[in-house]
């Protein structure tokens, strides 16, 4: 569907014919909650959609999750990321905190109209959070590589994240690696891309704050206030957060939609297209598939 | 069905519900899934001697595809056997050859049927086709003659003097022989670099005219094992899985055509490594090296052509062309003698031949109806020309990806308006020029924000007469099969009048909604 846009979108390219700069690192604004200044990524273009807000995951940062994503979101559509701010010292980082913070940045980016909410990882439990405690704000909401609660094999894995994190980094990115991307995927990669695939992870070890959260993350019993249309994408080959979870969201909310897409933890990096046209098209049109149908994925 | 002509009492003319124009990809496919849906009454016309489009015409030395097979075939025929990532033009050619064979499709097409005309008859609502082997009328015309189908020679001047050996590379010379000769190749493009490093193996001297350089990244090129050729057919879903990932790889690509930084800098830093670990620094390299942003022109996959320059028998030569004379080209830097010269120097696709040869009732082309360059109603219809289906036409092109994507897109759009078409029993379809004009501002709403436009190049994916992009899809190719790829009666006249609610409702009853 196409997107009539109402005032012109910020051109990629300046009149010299140079692009703009890599996205999602400075950022546009701030939205003030609590006495901090929460960073936001706001695109800033004017459409007459429903403006996307981008949750991130464990990875703490908005470019962490979506630097392929937002930029192909920003062609059609207003887009709004922001990286969580974490309570000082080590501080131990709650859920509604988390929450807290998604509030002020869905009011700034609502003052149109509901948003489209998307969270990724820890950040769709954090938007199911939210789209459970104030639905009028949610035109849509998208659980990608979501979860509702934390179970032993997600401990396993936190704990032994834990026990490299303070012992051994250079293990832990390796862990990284291998649960965050499909065998495939890392199969896959050319030799440049590889190296820079494991500096990359070696580099952003994810915030222990947010690791720490998601060892008791429960939200089971808020799911079914959930009165939003949704859409919960599993990943295929998820060793992170496995396939049953997105089954367990997609039973748990009753306006849910489901959609699988072929891909390791990482979508967002894997598939990135094809995260984003299913996210564009979904919020789009949120009742496009009913409520319980199992999209099919359309292959090549 | 047939008439026989009131004029010329000898010759009789076919009538056909459905005639295709080519047999290339996209004509065979449609007419695959035809045969496959029990629809027979169609007929297939085909210019040259055989099926196969593109991949029957371009035999230069070195011809290959530069999108991966598992993904370049046919979705509904996939082939375990490619021997390797990037088949070869002989390869793909069979495996085209088989498929209208296997698929009963060869008993529809006629041969040596080169389509002069076909124009309207508002009367019969039927067109009427003259080729060059006789006369045909159809309910339903359906173009398949390609985007890259007719060569463009470079407007040089004195060109048509030069005496020796001249070919486009879409019309190589099989019985030319290089060895030892002064060759001049002129043109860089995908076609251009993929013969320079054949020529250059036995060439006496060999010359390459550039205007601009292409970025070139590295072909990531292997042959299939038996073991793997086998598990692809023993399990298919493992091929449709790799075609899977070949092709969102390749969407992934798009947002590189929209100026997006990070992407950008990663296709950049590898086409630019790639020139500066095959070519030494120096001047030779800052020739090779291009001055537009990447993707303004096709970005180029070759691991030969770079290091051929490095042979004491190849030239760069980045002067630009004066003039052609009997036996040399004079450049800006002198005059070089050739043996022969070669055309890589491309295709029409803006202007596209096969628009010129098609009419209204009132005699006019679709060539000169496109009075800004090239616009189709979801790609595929235009004002003016009633039950006609343009393949391949304005904005279905790529610049990432698998064209076949594309045609099996615009296959099940055009079932989907025949299939319309039978249950409501109407006779004509037609896109109002209104409709018409809404898609294509949209299109080319997208388009601005596109490298195409703004990279600072010249290439074939622009209507340099109107400064239009016209050749391509500015968008992914999901949007492409989203928004082109299924058929909807809603913006048509359908037997002149427009789709009101009572006219849907019948349609639905009848089992035509999809």
């Amino acid at each position: 569907m196409v997107t009539r846009l109402t005032e012109p979108r910020q051109n990629a390219w300046h009149a010299d014919g140079t692009l703009h700069k890599p996205l999602l690192i400075e950022p546009t604004g701030h939205v003030e909650q609590a006495g901090r200044l929460i960073p936001i990524y706001d695109s800033g273009n004017e459409t007459s959609t429903a403006t996307i807000v981008l949750v991130h995951g464990s990875s703490g940062t908005a470019r962490g999750s979506f630097w392929a994503v937002y930029p192909i979101l920003t062609f059609t559509r207003r887009v709004v990321a922001f990286d969580l701010q974490l309570p000082a010292d080590d501080a131990e980082l709650t859920l509604a905190d988390a929450v807290a913070q998604l509030r002020a940045v869905v009011d700034h980016a609502s003052a149109g109209g509901a948003v489209a909410l998307v969270g990724y990882s820890f950040g769709a439990v954090v938007a199911a959070a939210h789209a459970s405690e104030r639905p009028t704000t949610v035109a849509s909401l998208s659980l990608v590589a979501g979860w509702s609660k934390t179970d032993r094999h997600q401990l396993l894995r936190n704990n032994l994240w834990q026990r490299l994190h303070d012992a051994d980094p250079e293990a832990l990115s390796r862990l990284t690696l291998l649960m965050a991307y499909s065998a495939g995927y890392l199969v896959g990669r050319n030799e440049r891309d590889w190296r820079e695939l494991q500096q990359a992870v070696a580099a952003r070890p994810y915030p222990a704050q947010i690791m720490r959260l998601n060892r008791d993350i429960d939200i089971e019993s808020g799911l079914g206030r959930i009165d939003v249309p949704t859409l919960v994408i599993g990943c295929r080959h998820d060793d992170m957060v496995p396939l049953h979870h997105s089954h367990m969201l997609f039973g748990a909310i009753s306006d849910a939609r489901y959609l699988e897409i072929e891909s390791g933890h990482a979508v967002s990096v894997e598939r990135p297209a094809e995260l984003a046209v299913a996210v564009d098209d979904f919020s789009l049109d949120p009742h496009e598939h009913p409520a319980g149908t199992i999209i099919r994925n359309d292959h090549a | 069905m047939q008439q026989t002509s009131t004029t010329a009492p000898q010759s009789t003319t076919r009538h056909a519900k459905i005639a295709i124009i080519g047999s290339g990809f996209a004509g065979l496919g449609l007419a695959i899934q035809l045969r496959r849906r029990g629809e027979h009454d169609f007929i297939v016309l085909e210019r040259a001697g055989d099926v196969g489009g593109t991949w029957r015409d371009n035999i230069y030395p070195g011809a290959a595809c530069d999108i991966q097979s598992h993904l370049y075939s046919f979705s509904f025929r996939p082939n375990p056997d490619w021997s390797r990532v990037y088949a070869t033009q002989p390869e793909i050619h069979a495996y085209l050859k088989e498929a209208s064979i296997d698929e009963g499709v060869q008993p529809h097409i006629t041969f040596d049927a080169e389509l002069l005309s076909c124009t309207w008859q508002a009367g019969a609502a039927h067109w009427a086709l003259n080729t060059s082997a006789g006369s045909f009328t159809a309910d339903f015309v359906v173009t398949a003659a390609g985007h890259l189908s007719d060569p463009k020679l470079p407007s040089i001047p004195g060109l048509e003097k030069f005496e020796r050996p001249m070919f486009h590379s879409a019309q190589w010379d099989q019985s030319f022989e290089p060895e030892g000769k002064r060759i001049g190749v002129i043109g860089s493009g995908a076609s251009g670099i993929q013969i320079v490093p054949e020529l250059a193996k036995t060439a006496g001297k060999l010359t390459v005219f550039q205007r601009s350089a292409p970025y070139i990244i590295p072909r990531v090129d292997h042959e299939y094992t038996t073991a793997q050729k086998s598990m692809f057919r023993r399990m298919p879903e493992t091929a449709q899985a790799l075609r899977d990932e070949l092709f969102w790889g390749n969407e992934a690509r798009f947002p590189q055509r929209r100026g997006i930084a990070d992407f950008i800098a990663k296709i950049e830093t590898t086409a630019l490594d790639h020139l500066a670990a095959q070519v030494p620094e120096g001047e030779l390299r800052d020739n090779l090296t291009p001055d537009y942003m990447i993707g303004c022109k096709r970005i180029l996959i070759s691991n030969d052509y770079y290091p051929t320059f490095l042979r004491d028998n190849v030239a760069l030569e980045t002067s630009g062309i004066v003039e052609v004379r009997e036996r040399s080209i004079i450049t800006n830097d002198g005059e070089i003698e050739l043996d022969a010269l070669v055309l890589g120097t491309g295709f029409e696709a803006a202007d596209l031949p096969i628009t010129h040869r098609i009419f209204n009732e009132n005699g006019r082309s679709m060539a000169e109806s496109w009075t800004s360059g090239g616009a189709a109603y979801a790609c595929s219809t235009v004002a003016g020309y009633p039950n006609l289906f343009i393949m391949n036409g304005p904005n279905s092109g790529l610049g990432a990806g698998s064209i076949i994507y594309v045609v099996e897109s615009q296959i099940q759009y055009i079932l989907g308006a025949l299939e319309f078409m039978d249950s409501t029993g109407a006779s004509t379809i037609e896109i109002p020029q209104q409709a018409q004009d809404k898609f294509v501002a949209a299109i080319d709403e997208r388009a601005a924000d596109t490298v195409w436009l703004n990279g600072g190049c010249y290439s074939w994916y622009v209507d340099h007469r109107y400064g239009r992009l016209t050749t391509v899809w500015p968008d992914f190719m999901t949007r492409f099969r989203r928004e082109s790829g299924r058929f909807k009666p809603d913006e048509y006249l359908v037997d002149g009048k427009s789709m009101d609610g009572t006219r849907r409702l019948e349609s639905v009853s009848a089992g035509a909604a999809t």
